[in-house]
């Protein structure tokens, strides 16, 4: 359609599609991340909504200052932290950050295991009892990319309405079959299954597999069956649903459009924000749509990631959030303006 | 770019078949690329050595040369290129500008067919289809930071690009003192590509690593030049382009420039004072930038 649009000179000047999506920074909500004295930046901000207008944030690598001064060269570097947001409108709500503490100062809220640490997906509350995706992951080689994938699991958690300073996180016994996959990027809960998306390979490409949410609720990921390409099956079938894909992502349904939305970070380095839609959560989904090109990334430096949507949250049709970053000091951070989630709402029109 | 590069050598070969005869004449170095000026076009990425103020300094270091040509009866084969340098200010009022720069490179195949359709539409019309191979990007000056405002559909790396490109020109001899000369062109940038079979997760790839803003451009220019004595020959321009982005939630990009000057030519260069009016986008860094500009300057080209 866009070949044909653009075919000739004359076509070209009538062959603007109006935009289904669009959307716009959010900075009045973005100071929600800023409100800590210190917690000071940190990426993953992936959202669970735990009812009751509390809504649990996990980060990935996170700072934490040890002073006053809030200076990133002087903080403790943690591999996630986690954070309670109270109220669903961004812009009104109050964050409380978690991580530990001990003597030797600031901890990852899920403690390394060995030589893994965990960075973290998404999760649901299912009634009492939370559920969390996380990844092992360890350092493979020196450097900034020098990290591998080890497996996904997940824990549990059964007094989600404490503060998370009270949880004791329950690891999970999950399929063999996960664990190949950083399973965990999104959940959904529709109907009796609990669907459980994922991401595999060097493109990333993204799998589907659901649980009986009765055994889900009890804690029990043992039997996923995975999409084949046009059923639920055993894992010797199971085909990916987009590819390429993304390392971090969200899905979500948006009763406005009776769509299922695909949100993620599009590209690599100066990447956009962008949508795919489906009519049903094993798609088939459409090709990407930006949305967004971040302020961050119309420099050629940039390494702009982790973009997903928060539906739970208030004041826009969606709201989402990316971080922008810097690769091996490209582009300058002098004032640690950098690596602090970024919200942008997204308006339907 | 391997599908691109199969083109480019398939119609050189099909070119050099062509002139495989006894009367085939071949040139090295005989002129600029194309028979059909594109020197001495309004469009910004002329390539052209200028300097123009209004409402800022401008100027530019560039050419064009054929590396050889090959002629057969009417028909002339030209393989060749384009570079260009170009400085800009966008907000001080300095004489000599340093704020932007802009580069772009061109490898072109140019096939120019005179006295095209003389029986139909009489003599002296000449006919020139390219295909050119470029890239163009903008860069900040060292000191400079950007200060326009972000917008949400702003066109990012100055809708630069590595690109395909064809164009069709046709010039025409009008009553012996005028000529007239048109040129369409369009250019398609790498990431487009993987657009057409719609495959645009790849595209956005390609976009990102390549620093691509652009996506497609079409662009169309009208030109008359009055042969009025040996000493100087005033002429017009007329030029418009079409810029659509590659990121879905940018804006497409608009551009008309009317360029009148009167070319003073000599035996090597020409030499053209001239006055712009421009209504669009800007260009290089500054392409989110609509503005109206009124300039005058004066631009030198090989002849």
């Amino acid at each position: 359609m866009r070949w044909i649009g653009l075919a000739g000179f004359c076509v070209l000047a009538c062959s603007a599609e109006p935009p289904g999506l669009h959307a716009e920074p959010w900075p009045e909500a973005t100071a929600l991340f800023r409100s800590d004295s210190e917690w000071i930046g940190g990426d993953g901000a992936y959202s669970v909504d735990l009812g009751n207008q509390r809504v649990l944030w996990l980060f990935g690598d996170s700072l934490i200052a040890k002073s006053s001064a809030r200076s990133r060269d002087d903080a403790f570097f943690i591999r996630n932290s986690v954070a309670i947001q109270t109220g669903y409108d961004p812009t009104r709500a109050f964050m409380r950050f978690y991580y530990r503490v001990g003597a030797d100062g600031a901890s990852s809220f899920l403690p390394e295991d060995g030589k893994y640490w965990f960075w973290p997906g998404h999760g649901i509350r299912l009634g009492d009892r939370l559920l969390l995706f996380y990844g092992r992951v360890f350092q493979q080689s020196e450097g900034m990319w020098g990290f591998a994938s080890g497996d996904s699991t997940a824990f549990a958690v059964d007094n989600p309405d404490d503060e998370p300073s009270a949880w004791q996180p329950r690891e999970l016994t999950t399929a063999d079959s996960s664990k190949s996959i950083d399973l965990g990027g999104a959940v959904l809960s529709l109907g009796a299954y609990l669907y459980v998306y994922g991401a595999a390979g060097d493109l990333h490409d993204i799998y589907l597999a659901r649980f009986s949410l009765a055994a889900a609720s009890a804690g029990d990921l043992t039997s996923p069956e995975w999409w084949n390409g046009s059923s639920f099956g055993d894992a010797s079938g199971r085909t990916a649903l987009i590819s390429p894909g993304a390392p971090e992502f969200s899905v979500n349904y948006a009763p406005a459009l009776g769509k299922y939305l695909f949100f993620a970070s599009e590209g690599f380095g100066a990447s956009t924000l962008a949508i795919r839609s489906a009519d049903a959560p094993e798609g088939p989904w459409s090709e990407p749509r930006d949305v967004l090109r971040p302020s961050e990334s119309f420099s050629p430096d940039a390494f702009v990631y982790a973009g997903k949507a928060h539906p739970e949250q208030r004041g826009a049709d969606l709201a989402a959030t990316y971080v922008p970053s810097s690769m091996d000091g490209a582009p300058p951070d002098p004032n640690d303006d950098l690596y602090y989630p970024r919200f942008v709402r997204v308006s339907y029109r | 770019m391997r599908r691109v590069a199969f083109l480019l050598g398939g119609a050189l070969c099909a070119s050099l078949c062509v002139f495989e005869t006894s009367s085939a004449r071949a040139d090295w170095l005989p002129g600029p690329s194309r028979a059909i000026s594109i020197a001495d076009s309004a469009a910004p990425n002329a390539p052209v050595s200028s300097y123009a103020y209004g409402p800022r300094a401008q100027a530019s270091i560039g050419g064009d040369l054929a590396l050889f040509s090959v002629s057969h009866e009417n028909l002339t084969f030209r393989l060749g290129g384009s570079a260009l340098v170009a400085f800009e200010d966008a907000s001080r009022h300095a004489v000599l500008p340093g704020e932007s720069q802009r580069t772009a490179f061109a490898l072109s195949g140019a096939w120019a067919i005179s006295d095209f359709m003389a029986r139909a539409l009489g003599p002296g019309k000449e006919v020139e289809l390219s295909l050119a191979l470029g890239r163009d990007f903008a860069l900040a000056g060292t000191d400079y930071t950007l200060s326009d405002r972000y917008h949400p559909d702003d066109v990012p790396f100055g809708a630069g690009g590595d690109y395909v490109s064809v164009d069709a020109a046709l010039k025409t001899l009008l009553g012996g003192r005028f000529e007239q000369f048109s040129r369409l062109g369009f250019r398609a940038d790498l990431n487009a590509f993987p657009d057409l079979v719609g495959a645009h997760a790849a595209s956005d790839t390609v976009a990102d690593s390549l620093h691509e803003g652009g996506e497609y451009q079409a662009f169309f220019e009208l030109g008359l030049r009055f042969h009025a004595c040996p000493q100087i020959e005033p002429l017009a321009r007329l030029y418009f382009d079409l810029i659509e982005p590659h990121d879905d939630s940018a804006k497409t990009l608009a551009l008309v420039r009317l360029l009148l000057g009167a070319a003073l030519p000599g035996k090597s260069f020409e030499l053209t004072p001239f006055t712009a009016f421009e209504a669009g986008h800007g260009e290089g860094i500054w392409v989110n930038r609509t503005e109206l500009r009124w300039s005058g300057g004066v631009r030198l080209d090989a002849r």
